[in-house]
Parts: structure tokens; C-alpha cells; sequence
């Protein structure tokens, strides 16, 4: 079992020997996580400060950029509601914060600045309840209070830039 | 003294407690005192002795499941019910949850005020 393990190239099935497909992009896993890597890091050196942040953790929520308004709204009510369980149980914690952050970028991409208001506002409130990770994460979130429309453009650029073929 | 239900609205928007005040209170049913912060709401139920408390989700000092925590480790408000108010999800998505999170109930600011006040009353009728 070891060795059938060790045998296994990155990045291929071990079972089959064949790559792992992203039922999304049609591409290697593998390559598509090192795509992914490659331009978080390039966000973040190219933005200063939260921006690049910004960008960098709104890559992993924009393959939604593909489903429409509706759908958009509908996943984006899905991470409210989520959200506000946790906070009405008190069990917020890290998974929270992502939910938020991820609302966030939803709401950037329907273009709803009072929302986009709001899931700052939450984020900025809980940060500073959770360990000191997150307490490292409020210039984040008071950067997008102060400049939202210009995040939303952001948001919606980098975007389209991914959906792009 | 009045018969009017007394309710406290905490939520840091001014213009959204002013309309929602002025919904209500038109109602002819309802008195409501409103708060900007979640900090001042122990001391302001303690004075206005309200008998539901509709409390926004997210504002700047503490959001809406901050201020339930101290509600419910007070001996004294413990019991009020609470109708919460949220920005962040749409009256969709409210109706598709039956207009309840965690076993309390969540309305949505898009909603109409007639929606608002109907979940007030059945909140108040238990």
C-alpha cells in the first residue's frame, strides 16, 4: 500500500494513474492549484497592503463568478444565514470568518454596496474576538469600509480576469 | 400608562430605526425606544422595560449575537424575546428558511413592514 503510494507522480490518480480533472476547468488538479498559488502570491506583491490580501483570499470564492445573479444570491444568502447561526449559537470561530469573507466577495459581485458594508462591518466586530490571527486580518477589513466601491471593482476586474478564455 | 407594546430596537443605523420606528408606532400598537449602540441596550431595557427586543445583526461595537449573550446572562432580561434584523440576507432567503435562524427569528431589512410587524406579534404571542 505504501509503495503504491510512493509510486504515485503528483499530481496523478493513484488508483488509475490517470490525472486528477477539475470537473470546473477541465484542467489537472494539480495545475490548477499551482495557478491558484502562483497568482495569490502575485496579488499580494503586486497590491500593497490589504489589497493584495484582499485579492488573494477572493480567489478562491470567484469560480462562483460563473453562476448568475440569482444563483449568486441565492449562495450568498446560503453563507449569510450560515454566518448568522454561528453568531447566534456563539460558536463563531475561523470557519466564520471565511463564511464572512466569502459573502463578502459575493456581494462585491452583485454589486451590493449595503451589503458589502455590512459583511465589513461583521468582519471588523468578530475579528477581535477570535485569536490573535484574525485580530491580524481588521486593516483588511477597514480598508473595504472605507473604499468599497473601489473593492467591489476590484472584485468584479479580478473576475471577469479569471473567467476569462 | 399605556397598553401599547414597548419595543427596543437596537441598530446603529439612525434612518433604518427612524423608518422602522415610524412603520411600528403607526401601527397604532406599538411603542418603540431605539439605541444605536449594543453596549447601551441592557441599560436602556432596564429602563424602558421593553417587551421584545428587535436587535440589528452586524453593528460596529458588538453584532446582534453579542448583545443576545448578555441578554441571556442577565437574570432580568433573560426572558425578553428577541426578533433580530439583518442587511445580509435577502427576503428569498428569509422566506426559504421559514424566517427563522437558530430557533430565533430573522427578518430581513428588505422586508415590507407589515412582514415586520406580523413577526413581532407572533414573536410577542409566543
Amino acid at each position: 500500500m505504501i509503495s503504491s503510494f510512493r509510486s504515485a507522480k503528483p499530481g496523478l490518480n493513484k488508483f488509475t494513474s490517470r490525472p486528477h480533472i477539475d470537473r470546473t476547468t477541465g484542467c489537472a488538479g494539480n495545475v490548477i492549484l499551482k495557478f491558484r498559488h502562483s497568482l495569490e502570491r502575485g496579488l499580494r506583491e503586486e497590491f500593497p497592503g490589504p489589497q493584495g490580501e484582499l485579492l488573494a483570499t477572493a480567489v478562491s470564492s470567484l469560480h462562483r463568478h460563473a453562476f448568475d445573479g440569482q444563483q449568486q444570491r441565492r449562495l450568498r444568502d446560503m453563507d449569510g444565514a450560515a454566518t448568522l447561526y454561528t453568531l447566534l449559537t456563539g460558536t463563531a470561530d475561523a470557519a466564520t470568518m471565511g463564511l464572512i469573507r466569502s459573502a463578502m466577495v459575493s456581494s462585491a459581485l452583485l454589486a451590493d454596496m449595503d451589503a458589502v458594508l455590512q459583511w465589513a462591518q461583521a468582519g471588523l466586530t468578530r475579528c477581535t474576538q477570535l485569536d490573535g490571527k484574525w485580530l491580524a486580518t481588521a486593516p483588511e477589513w477597514e480598508w473595504v469600509l472605507a473604499n468599497r466601491g473601489y473593492y467591489i471593482e476590484l472584485v468584479q476586474d479580478l473576475a471577469r480576469f479569471l473567467n476569462s478564455k | 400608562m399605556t397598553d401599547k407594546r414597548r419595543i427596543l430596537m437596537i441598530d446603529d443605523d439612525p434612518s433604518m430605526s427612524g423608518i422602522v420606528k415610524r412603520n411600528l408606532e403607526q401601527t397604532g400598537t406599538f411603542e418603540v425606544r431605539t439605541e444605536q449602540r449594543g453596549a447601551d441596550g441592557l441599560q436602556a431595557a432596564r429602563e424602558f422595560r421593553p417587551d421584545l427586543l428587535l436587535l440589528d445583526m452586524v453593528m460596529p461595537d458588538c453584532d446582534g449575537g453579542n448583545v443576545l449573550a448578555l441578554f441571556r446572562n442577565d437574570d432580568e432580561l433573560k426572558q425578553i424575546p428577541v426578533v433580530f434584523l439583518t442587511g445580509t440576507i435577502s427576503e428569498d432567503g428569509m422566506d426559504a428558511r421559514h424566517g427563522q435562524i437558530a430557533g430565533y427569528p430573522v427578518v430581513s431589512k428588505q422586508a415590507k413592514p407589515k412582514t415586520l410587524a406580523r413577526q413581532i406579534e407572533q414573536t410577542l404571542r409566543g
